[in-house]
């Protein structure tokens, strides 16, 4: 197609390409936003009203933000200033590095902080995939499928979120001993894969944004079930999809309970559970300092869970708004 | 738009790709690396277990007898590793689940499950009836337990002995005594007092003198400590010898004139009141808010780590005492090694358990940092090389004369069956006495109720 | 509700039409039905294996009981018997019904005001709020309790220096009077932000046609709130009043937690849940546990489906 004798040309800077979109797509999106709203002088407010009402944001903002700050500075404290200094300003001496390497060591027998983290890593990360992977086949064949006792089904498992945690784990604990899963990651990583939310979500999802015209159509050329659904649905669901692994590995990565009964073991320990023997033990058999480490590594559980919905934003935003808007 | 699903497929492809990754590391690995108890250093061939860190053992010859112990003592790896070099024909692997619950949990697990129990594990005085009770203990006097009776403190030899037999080896013990700070107690003119009323003088002198400083700390939620107190005046609340009969008296005229006297204290707040064992109680004994306190023999290498501004300054003096002149001390706390029924090498497990408790050979070795284990093992106890171990945070004073002086009248305390019921529910119902919401009979009272209930439905006959 | 129903009832009037007219399903409809059931499988058999056995296998040991003395045998309904006449453990109950009575209004009525106010854009820089209100959703409660409870630790923390500044001495915001109050309070920072989004989110996909006409019909601003876009997104808050009623009612983490900073305040029965754990766990008594979490799983259903009955009855936000 192109003159032989002109060199073709460049392709353009792929990395450049995209960031251009994202901007453009961010601008795009900003203008958006606010075409769509109404604007504020509309509503006939009073002056300083909006005043007002940014300084009750603010308020509210500096109270989420007051316990983050805290631990950011306390981080940086050994133990004595963390009980005596002013808890909202430094203190020497400075000893964040050292802390943050003290994540690495076992302190004094009562786990290692970094190992720990991996677990929470591992788990979260295993269980969202499988989490979604499952919600996504489940909510694909509740909703677009008719079949004997799919209602009921579904029913059971929406049920299953009037059921409080402990009437889960604990008997869960007990199976777990007969079949020798206490202590196996496994235990630990199956029951989070089938939060009934995931299903309820995906489910939700796929009846809005997937329309049976489109499957239909796919199915009258002959393509098979499992074609339709990798290569019609699955593309569709991408912001469901999303949406539920989000919320599935911030389930897993926040839970305290199910790994708490189940794990006896110190190695396999999530973060929470970790810290929360951690909190048990400071001060006991001879421990060194437990506290900045408590705070260095309640700092460090929360980074990657900020940084990975603040990455992916743009999904979970549209997946709860299905979630509110159809109940 | 193009863009955006291009962005997703990366982005969707990227996470399967990690979540691969992962996947094959959990299914290989099985997840776990061990990391080495403080302080242990690993023996030669430690190899990673699936479960605790493993700390010693692996490297035996293949006509071994194999054993599996489970202890959280630090340094105890070395103690170990003697033995194996020293009895080619048994090789032990050690674990170290976690210390008190971490370990007990699975113990408990897996001696009812019936399989993957340890042969040996540590396992405090006061759990001892509860794994009696339901027969998961091996009798040791047929592999010659008696033959070692006369080499332990007769406290200790009792606990482990019920009706003719003897159910483990006893380790280690912390006889207590008044551990105080020299100088915040010579600041205020006291010596250390000799009676429980010379001592509730002296708390009252220190406090009006000083009303943020305390001289000792009451930690009435740590049921085990409270206990051990009671056993010295005389108004232990439990009668048991195994069986299904069992005595519970908490409101006798000896636990009431107990309750009577620290009641005043506690009311005028001449004593603090918080946790024991935190962060928070040792800085304040470091810096001089609380003087002094009841602890006991593992007082000095507990406290090091965390002391700073009163290093070298802690002496150790007798316990206090009801009436003058009497000399009767308490405990707190200590572990045996028993061999469990699951055990298929029950022999060779007995003689484990004998050497690591009844030859001066371990315990040349477990005596020392960071195993510092205080021991019941007379020779060992009596020796004046132990006596006069010196310790950092005690100056040039020698502590373990008065501990292992206090060592040999401490009187019989035999606990119930269900010790981790009554912990779990002391530490809520003697509670409130800290927060001011009851006094301590009235706790008592309570509790007493609350015991009774929970033995009967338990299947005893109870007496009070 | 209604565009869910939109969409669903076309077609099931579609899949009505395909049938045979002898009201068989035809093969084509069956293998079709098939395939579902083959998509729901994997999901249905996890859930089944790790949600429905625990349960079934809970209830079934519930009606056991294991004595040191005499071992383990049936004992019928004697443990749910133990559990109804458990005076700390209905005041547990109670002490959970009062913490969400007070907490979850409170914490909906923050939430839907900054909602609102992001909706309506009537405040600056909402994009960089609405992000800061949702951090804590990111943090594990663990370590929120953990961070709370050392600004509320009564000998260190510096919220009780700062009564002690003003003039409160021995104040102690872990004391037993004030430990609900301060864990309503930690519980608002947990959960505002979340709440808030979905409000607001809920509150985005309202016809703007509806309330331009409101506007031009001289309608007060208040009135645009709470009689036309709060009735709009009802479903939402039914829906967030619902996971709110059934967290509240499971408290754990924060009263455990805080323990470690104040002792003596949180009892092993202090919440059902605690209750459930030191009985099954701690104490061992797992088949007395296990009746527990069945008795405390109906009193949750109960308050659930009331405050849902409620609300349809009422028809307004409280």
């Amino acid at each position: 197609m192109s003159a032989p004798a002109l060199a073709p040309p460049a392709p353009p800077d792929q990395a450049q390409a995209r960031a251009e979109t994202r901007r453009e797509r961010k601008r795009r999106e900003r203008l958006e936003e606010r075409d769509a709203t109404i604007p504020v002088e509309l509503y006939g407010l009073r002056q300083g009203t909006v005043t007002l009402l940014t300084a009750c944001c603010v308020l509210f903002a500096a109270f989420t933000l007051v316990p983050i700050v805290w631990m950011i500075i306390n981080s940086t404290k050994t133990q004595a200033n963390i009980f005596s200094s002013f808890g909202f300003w430094f203190a020497r001496p400075f000893e964040f590095f050292h802390t943050f390497a003290n994540l690495f060591r076992d302190v004094d027998g009562d786990g290692t902080y970094a190992r720990w983290f991996y677990n929470t890593v591992l788990y979260s990360v295993v269980s969202g995939v499988g989490a979604t992977v499952l919600a996504a086949l489940g909510g694909y064949g509740f909703a677009r499928f008719e079949f004997r006792g799919a209602r009921l089904l579904f029913a059971v498992v929406i049920a299953g979120l009037l059921v409080p945690i402990t009437l889960v784990v604990v008997p869960l604990y007990l199976v777990y001993a007969k079949v020798h899963l206490i202590n196996s990651i496994w235990g630990m990583i199956m029951p989070s894969m089938v939060t009934p939310i995931n299903l309820y979500l995906m489910r939700t999802f796929v009846e809005l944004s997937i329309p049976r015209e489109l499957l239909d159509a796919a199915r009258i050329d002959g393509a098979s079930e499992a074609r339709i659904f990798f290569r019609v649905a699955l593309p569709l669901m991408v912001p469901g999809l999303m949406t539920v692994l989000l919320l599935s590995i911030a389930a897993t990565w926040n839970n305290y309970i199910l790994p708490l009964i189940i794990f006896s073991t110190n190695n396999l320990f999530p973060a929470t559970v970790g810290m929360g023997l951690w909190l048990q033990h400071a001060g006991n058999s001879g421990d060194t300092n437990l506290f900045p480490l408590l705070v260095m590594g309640g700092l460090v559980t929360i980074i990657p869970m900020i940084a990975l919905f603040a990455i992916l934003q743009r999904y979970w935003r549209g997946g709860l708004l299905l979630g509110s808007a159809a109940n | 738009m193009l863009s955006t699903r291009r962005i997703t497929r990366l982005a969707t492809t990227g996470l399967a790709g990690a979540a691969a990754i992962t996947l094959l590391a959990a299914c290989s690995g099985s997840g776990s690396s061990s990391t080495p108890g403080g302080g242990a250093s690993p023996a030669a061939g430690a190899s990673s277990a699936t479960h605790a860190a493993v700390l010693a053992g692996g490297n035996c010859s293949s006509s071994a007898t194999r054993l599996t112990f489970w202890a959280w003592v630090p340094g105890m790896s070395r103690a170990v590793t003697q033995f194996n070099a020293t009895h080619p024909s048994v090789c032990v692997t050690l674990e170290d689940p976690g210390a008190g619950t971490g370990e007990y949990v699975p113990l408990n697990n897996a001696l009812k499950a019936g399989t993957g129990a340890p042969d040996v594990a540590e396992v405090e005085f006061d759990l001892l009836p509860s794994y009696e009770i339901q027969h998961y203990l091996v009798n040791l006097v047929p592999y010659g337990a008696n033959n070692y009776k006369s080499d332990f403190a007769s406290w200790a030899w009792s606990q482990v002995s019920q009706g003719g037999a003897v159910y483990a080896m006893p380790s280690d013990f912390g006889p207590m005594g008044f551990y105080y700070d020299q100088a915040t107690l010579a600041k205020y003119h006291i010596t250390p007092p000799a009676t429980w009323a010379q001592l509730a003088q002296d708390a009252a002198k220190l406090h009006s003198e000083d009303p943020r400083a305390y001289l000792i700390d009451f930690p009435a939620n740590d049921p085990q400590w409270l206990m051990d107190m009671m056993a010295q005046a005389g108004a232990w609340p439990f009668r048991y010898s195994g069986g299904a009969s069992l005595t519970i008296n908490w409101t006798g005229p000896a636990q009431e004139k107990f309750a009577s006297f620290w009641q005043p204290l506690i009311n005028s707040h001449t004593v603090a009141l918080i946790t024991d064992l935190t962060a928070g109680e040792l800085t304040d004994m470091d810096n001089g808010s609380i003087a002094a306190a009841i602890y006991s023999a593992w007082a000095p290498s507990y406290f090091a780590p965390d002391v700073k501004r009163s290093m070298g300054q802690w002496r150790a003096s007798a316990l206090p005492q009801w009436s003058a002149g009497a000399s009767v001390g308490a405990d707190w706390g200590g572990s045996t090694y028993p061999v469990f029924s699951e055990s298929k090498h029950p022999a060779q497990a007995a003689q484990f358990s004998e050497w690591l408790t009844a030859t001066g050979q371990s315990w040349n070795i477990v005596k020392t940092p960071p195993s510092s284990l205080f021991p019941t093992y007379l020779p060992t106890l009596q020796s004046s090389a132990f006596k006069a171990l010196a310790y950092p945070i005690s100056g040039g004073s020698q502590p373990n004369q008065v501990f292992s002086a206090g060592a040999l009248s401490i009187p019989q305390t035999p606990w119930p069956p269900f010790m981790t019921q009554v912990l779990n529910q002391g530490a809520t119902t003697f509670g409130g006495v800290m927060t001011g919401k009851e006094t301590l009979a009235q706790a008592f009272a309570a509790f007493q109720q609350q015991e009774v209930s929970y033995a009967k439905s338990q299947g005893f006959n109870v007496s009070t | 509700m209604s565009s869910s129903t939109e969409v669903i009832a076309p077609a099931r009037r579609e899949t009505a039409a395909r049938r045979a007219p002898g009201g068989r399903r035809s093969a084509y409809a069956r293998r079709r039905g098939r395939s579902g059931l083959a998509f729901v499988t994997p999901f249905m058999i996890v859930f089944m294996l790790f949600m429905i056995v625990p349960l079934i296998y809970a209830i079934y040991q519930s009606l056991y009981t294991t004595k040191l003395i005499g071992g383990t045998t049936f004992s019928g309904f004697a443990n749910y018997s133990t559990v109804l006449r458990s005076g700390p453990f209905w005041g547990g109950v109670i002490r959970v019904i009062i913490f969400g009575g007070i907490q979850i209004p409170v914490m909906l009525a923050i939430a839907f005001f900054f909602a609102t106010i992001f909706d309506l854009g009537v405040a600056k820089w909402g994009r960089i709020f609405r992000a800061i209100y949702f951090v804590p959703f990111a943090v594990p409660i663990v370590v929120s309790s953990l961070m709370w409870g050392f600004l509320f630790d009564p000998a260190y923390g510096p919220f009780n220096r700062f009564m002690n500044a003003i003039g409160f001495h021995n104040f102690n915001w872990l004391s037993t009077n004030l430990m609900v109050p301060a864990i309503i309070i930690i519980a608002i920072w947990e959960w505002t932000g979340y709440n808030s989004i979905i409000l607001y989110t809920a509150l985005k996909s309202v016809p703007r046609d509806v309330v331009e006409a409101a506007i031009l019909d001289d309608t007060p601003l208040w009135k645009i709130i709470l009689r036309i876009k709060l009735p709009l997104v009802r479903p939402a808050i039914i829906l967030l009043v619902f996971i709110n009623t059934i967290g509240a009612m499971q408290l754990f983490i924060e009263p455990t937690i805080l323990n470690n900073y104040q002792a003596g305040v949180v009892t092993n029965t202090w919440t059902p849940v605690i209750d459930i754990y030191s009985t099954a766990i701690s104490n061992g008594e797992y088949q007395l546990g296990a009746a527990m979490a069945v008795v405390l799983a109906v009193v949750i259903i109960a308050i659930s489906v009331a405050s849902l009955v409620f609300r349809n009855r009422r028809r307004e936000f409280t």
